[in-house]
Formats: structure tokens, C-alpha cells, sequence
């Protein structure tokens, strides 16, 4: 019984050791972003000062850019979820509806080799070609590329949740007639919401973050937050932190919803490649 | 059985649209950067062609290089182990399963929120001289101030720690599922047969989830491999080249010098290293193909 308590109590501490690693730095930038700037400096670090939305109010003031960069954020984070569901979902129809022939498993291996791959390798060849086309600083070139950096991810996971779908209700219904894209969106595609909303959700985590893509091919017109984050962090004159935690903590709001909300697809999507 | 049997042509239909687009966005500018590692190609200036001389030149006359893919393989075998064993750790005791087991699992994987950008924010305020919560915590302790921006050594663990803390969540993303699917039969029945909980973790849990381990760890390397964004963003490749990775190489030959020749060869070393090593775990990948 003893030896179980020690356990116990063992377990919480890591438990609370976990907590605080995972949080801390997080909580401390939301609460440097209220403080005020004299707070900031201050030594000895001040943990529990006043509040303010002074911050807020200075990033609004000196760097308008950071707003048009989230807008930016936005819409390309957006369009490369909606663009990354519409190109995985017919290849992933394929891999789940269609016999397992050789071309099948091939390209299955294509597109795991596809996400092995370093972007960073494409970067080069782009550059010139993208300058000379007049396409750096535009939105659909971060948008493609960036459905690119998915296809592979998203096929997969989007074919494991078709599979999860009996494929006896589609059957009967070419047995009465249906045709097969008909059957596709009547049946399958209702029915694999969840699998959509997982891709939709994986690409939007990942271009919400990016940076060195956004940070090559963007400079005024289509730059995204994260670009703009690391300009307000390599100032010249020295970081002036509290526009920066402000700008810093509006990145991190909408993101954490979407996985505060989601968790279950993110989760319950490796729990359903297991189950296999 | 499968709807629909072996017809080709709406099969290459429905496939087209990934494979146009992989092959516009990867193929043809992955052979296109192989052709320009065999120029001087500069930017606004003509290529001409050089044969080998890049390769000769990495290879033969610049230590850099070498330096810079020791670094990338140092950063990876740390990155790599702390990641895991941290994201292996944090799946075991959740695992146990508590109250707010939902809200537990959100904290677990919040750093996933956190864009790099910000990540190197906060970890920069943290760590800053004087006013960073970390150094006076350290000061309060007795120790003296570390000055992570400016040793070598320290800007490699610091930057080490900083990226297990954005990545270990990967990896309890795949431990965490994996753990919960364990029957708990199994367990049950080699507790009647008198396993203790060490026994049981070896011969019970470790082995049911071996795989996904291996599959964890081989796709932690491959990122690690071409890590770019957390150490520039933190140390510029810097003080002196300390923390310049072979990425952070690539960007400087290419963006910096516009050596777009040297860029493109480096590229293709990085490119053929993460082959070699995941070319043999194929057939384990094709198995399983999680990660974020």
C-alpha cells in the first residue's frame, strides 16, 4: 500500500512537471503581453505586476504591417486547407475505392517518398524563375506550394478515414442505379467530414507557422505574420518587447482554438491508422 | 472487395491532380537544382557550366561544409533522443489516464500552437541577460549568468532544449494512441502471471509499440536532418558559424552570396542524406505514415 502511495505521489509531481514544461513559457508570453513595458525590463523579472492593453495599442500605432501580415496569414492558411481537400480527395478515393494494383501501390510510395523529401532543396530553382515570372510577393504561390508540402499527408490520412466507411453502402447504391461520382458525394463525402476536417486542420496548423517559404517569397503584398514577427525581432535599434508580445500572442489565439477544438482529430487520427 | 476493379483511365484521372502537382512543385525543380550544381549559376548572371567543381569544392576545400554537416548530425542525435525520450515520457504517464484527462492531453501538445517565430520570442525574453525569468532563477540559485547568445556550447544545448520543447508533442501524438490501443487483456493477464510493472513494460508495452516508435524516431531524424527555421531564427547560424547547420549553409551560399551553383549542390548532399537513411525503413514507412 505504501509503495503505491509513493508511486502516486511520484506521478503527480511528474504530472506537474509536465504541466509547467508544456505551459509556462506560453502563460509567460500572454502575460508579458499585458504588462508595461517598464514591467518588462524590470530586474528583479516582475511575475505579478499591473495589467495593460498598452502593448496593443503601440503595436497598432508602429507597425500596421503586422496586421496586413495576419490578414495574409489568413488567407493563405485558408486556401491551402481548402485547395489541399480538393486535390487529396480524389487521389485518396482511388487509394481506398480502387483495387490494389501495382500503379496503386507505386504511387503510394511516391508519395510517402514525396514527404521525405527537404523543401528547403526546392528553394533555389524556385527563386529565379518565380522572379523572373513576377510571382515572389504573391498569394497562390504560397498556396500551392504549400498544398504541395501536404498532398502527401493528406491523401494518406484521408484515405484512412474512406476506409473507414463500409463500402457496402456505396454497392447498393449503384445497385439502384447511382453512379459512381453521385455515390461518391451523396454517400462517402458525407460521410467522411471528420477525415476532411483532419486534413483541413493539419495543412492550416502547418501554414499558419511556416516561415522560410514566406520569408523567400513574399517581401510586401503577401507577407504573413511570421515574417513580419521575425522582422519586429531583428529591429535594428534593438527589440521593443511589448509591441512584439502583443503581436506574438494575436498569432497564437486563433491557432490555439483551432486545436483546443480539434484535438480529437488530431489525436483520433493516429488512432485510426492503428486500429488497422 | 474493392468497388471497382482494374480500369485504368479513371484511375489515372483521379490520381492526376496530386502527382501534376508534386511533379510541377518537386520533380522538375529538384532535377532543375541537380543541373544548376553543376554551374556557377549567380544570380543575373550566365550560367556556365562547370562540371564537378562544386562538389570538388565542398568536398576537397571547405572545412565549412564539413563542420556544418558534424553540427546537423550533433543537433540531430540530441534533438532526436530528447524528443523522444520527452514525448515518449509525457505518453507513459498520461497514459495512466487521470480527471481532466482531455484538458491534460491539450496542455501536453499546446507548443504545437506555437509558430517557431514565437517560440524563439518567448524563448529569447526568457533568456535574456538581467531581466530573463531563466537567468535570474539561475542567479537566485547561486550559479552564475549564463550568456546563451554568445557561447558556442551553450547556444547548441539551448537551442537543443528549446526545439525538444516544440517537437516532443510530435511524438506523444503518435506514442500517446498507440499506448491506449495495448489490450488491456494482455495486461491484465501477465499481472495474474505476476509480472511487475518493470517486467511488464518490457515485455508487454515496448514491444506493442515498437513500430510506431521506429516510425517516430525515423521521421524526428528527417526533420532534424533539414532544420532551418529553429536555429536561424535563434541564432542567425551564429556566433561565428557555431550553430550554421547544413540548411543554414545552403540559405547563406544561395541567399546571402547568391551562389546559386554551391546552393544547389549542397542541396543535393542534404537531399541524398535523408535518402540513404530513409530508403532502407521504406517498408516500414509505407506501413505506417503519421507524423505532422
Amino acid at each position: 500500500m505504501r509503495r503505491r502511495t509513493k508511486t502516486t505521489i511520484f506521478v503527480y509531481m511528474l504530472l506537474i512537471g509536465i504541466i509547467l514544461w508544456s505551459l509556462f513559457p506560453i502563460l509567460a508570453l500572454v502575460k508579458a503581453s499585458f504588462s508595461p513595458s517598464r514591467d518588462l525590463l524590470a530586474y528583479p523579472p516582475k511575475l505579478f505586476g499591473s495589467l495593460t492593453f498598452e502593448n496593443f495599442r503601440t503595436l497598432s500605432k508602429d507597425w500596421g504591417k503586422f496586421y496586413i501580415g495576419m490578414l495574409n496569414s489568413v488567407l493563405i492558411t485558408l486556401g491551402s486547407a481548402t485547395l489541399t481537400i480538393i486535390i487529396t480527395l480524389p487521389t485518396a478515393y482511388a487509394f481506398s475505392r480502387f483495387a490494389r494494383t501495382k500503379i496503386i501501390t507505386n504511387s503510394a510510395a511516391m508519395l510517402i517518398i514525396a514527404r521525405m523529401f527537404p523543401p528547403i532543396v526546392i528553394t533555389i530553382p524556385l527563386y529565379p524563375v518565380l522572379n523572373s515570372l513576377n510571382l515572389v510577393d504573391n498569394h497562390v504561390v504560397l498556396i500551392v506550394l504549400y498544398t504541395a508540402f501536404y498532398v502527401s499527408l493528406g491523401t494518406l490520412t484521408m484515405k484512412s478515414y474512406f476506409d473507414n466507411v463500409p463500402i457496402e453502402l456505396e454497392e447498393s447504391a449503384l445497385i439502384e442505379g447511382c453512379s459512381k461520382i453521385k455515390a461518391f458525394f451523396i454517400i462517402l463525402l458525407p460521410l467522411s467530414t471528420t477525415g476532411i476536417m483532419s486534413v483541413g486542420i493539419l495543412v492550416s496548423i502547418f501554414a499558419w507557422k511556416e516561415f522560410l517559404f514566406a520569408f523567400l517569397f513574399t517581401t510586401s503584398l503577401a507577407v504573413t505574420a511570421p515574417v513580419v514577427l521575425n522582422e519586429m525581432l531583428g529591429g535594428m535599434f534593438g527589440v521593443s518587447w511589448g509591441p512584439l508580445f502583443a503581436a506574438a500572442t494575436i498569432h497564437l489565439v486563433p491557432i490555439s482554438i483551432l486545436i483546443v477544438f480539434s484535438q480529437r482529430f488530431i489525436v483520433d487520427s493516429k488512432m485510426l491508422v492503428r486500429e488497422k | 472487395m474493392p468497388l471497382i476493379r482494374s480500369k485504368h483511365k479513371p484511375l489515372y484521372l483521379l490520381l492526376s491532380a496530386s502527382f501534376i502537382l508534386l511533379f510541377l512543385t518537386f520533380l522538375v525543380p529538384t532535377i532543375w537544382a541537380l543541373v544548376l550544381s553543376f554551374t556557377n549559376y549567380r544570380m543575373g548572371r550566365p550560367k556556365v557550366f562547370v562540371g564537378l567543381d562544386n562538389y570538388v569544392r565542398i568536398f576537397r576545400r571547405s572545412p565549412e561544409f564539413w563542420l556544418s554537416l558534424y553540427r546537423t548530425l550533433l543537433f540531430t542525435v540530441f534533438m532526436v533522443a530528447g524528443e523522444f525520450l520527452v514525448g515518449f515520457l509525457f505518453a507513459l504517464v498520461l497514459a495512466r489516464g487521470f480527471k481532466l484527462q482531455k484538458l491534460l492531453v491539450a496542455i501536453v501538445i499546446a507548443p504545437i500552437a506555437v509558430s517557431p517565430v514565437v517560440a524563439m520570442i518567448i524563448w529569447k525574453y526568457l533568456l535574456a541577460p538581467n531581466y530573463g525569468l531563466i537567468n535570474y532563477a539561475l542567479t537566485m540559485l547561486g550559479a552564475s549568468e549564463p550568456d546563451w547568445f554568445t557561447n558556442p556550447t551553450l547556444i547548441f544545448i539551448i537551442i537543443t532544449i528549446i526545439d525538444i520543447w516544440i517537437n516532443a508533442p510530435f511524438v506523444f501524438i503518435m506514442i500517446y494512441p498507440a499506448l491506449l490501443s495495448i489490450s488491456p487483456e494482455l495486461k491484465e493477464a501477465a499481472q495474474i502471471d505476476g509480472a511487475s510493472s518493470i517486467q511488464l513494460f518490457f515485455y508487454i508495452t515496448l514491444p506493442s509499440i515498437k513500430q510506431v516508435c521506429l516510425t517516430a524516431i525515423i521521421f524526428r531524424v528527417i526533420f532534424a536532418l533539414r532544420i532551418f527555421e529553429n536555429i536561424w531564427l535563434f541564432a542567425r547560424g551564429g556566433p561565428g558559424g557555431a550553430s550554421r547547420v547544413l540548411s543554414i549553409y545552403l540559405y547563406e551560399q544561395a541567399f546571402t552570396f547568391w551562389n546559386f551553383g554551391m546552393g544547389s549542390s549542397i542541396a543535393w548532399i542534404l537531399l541524398v542524406l535523408t535518402m540513404v537513411l530513409v530508403i532502407p525503413q521504406l517498408k516500414l514507412l509505407l506501413g505506417s505514415y503519421e507524423s505532422i
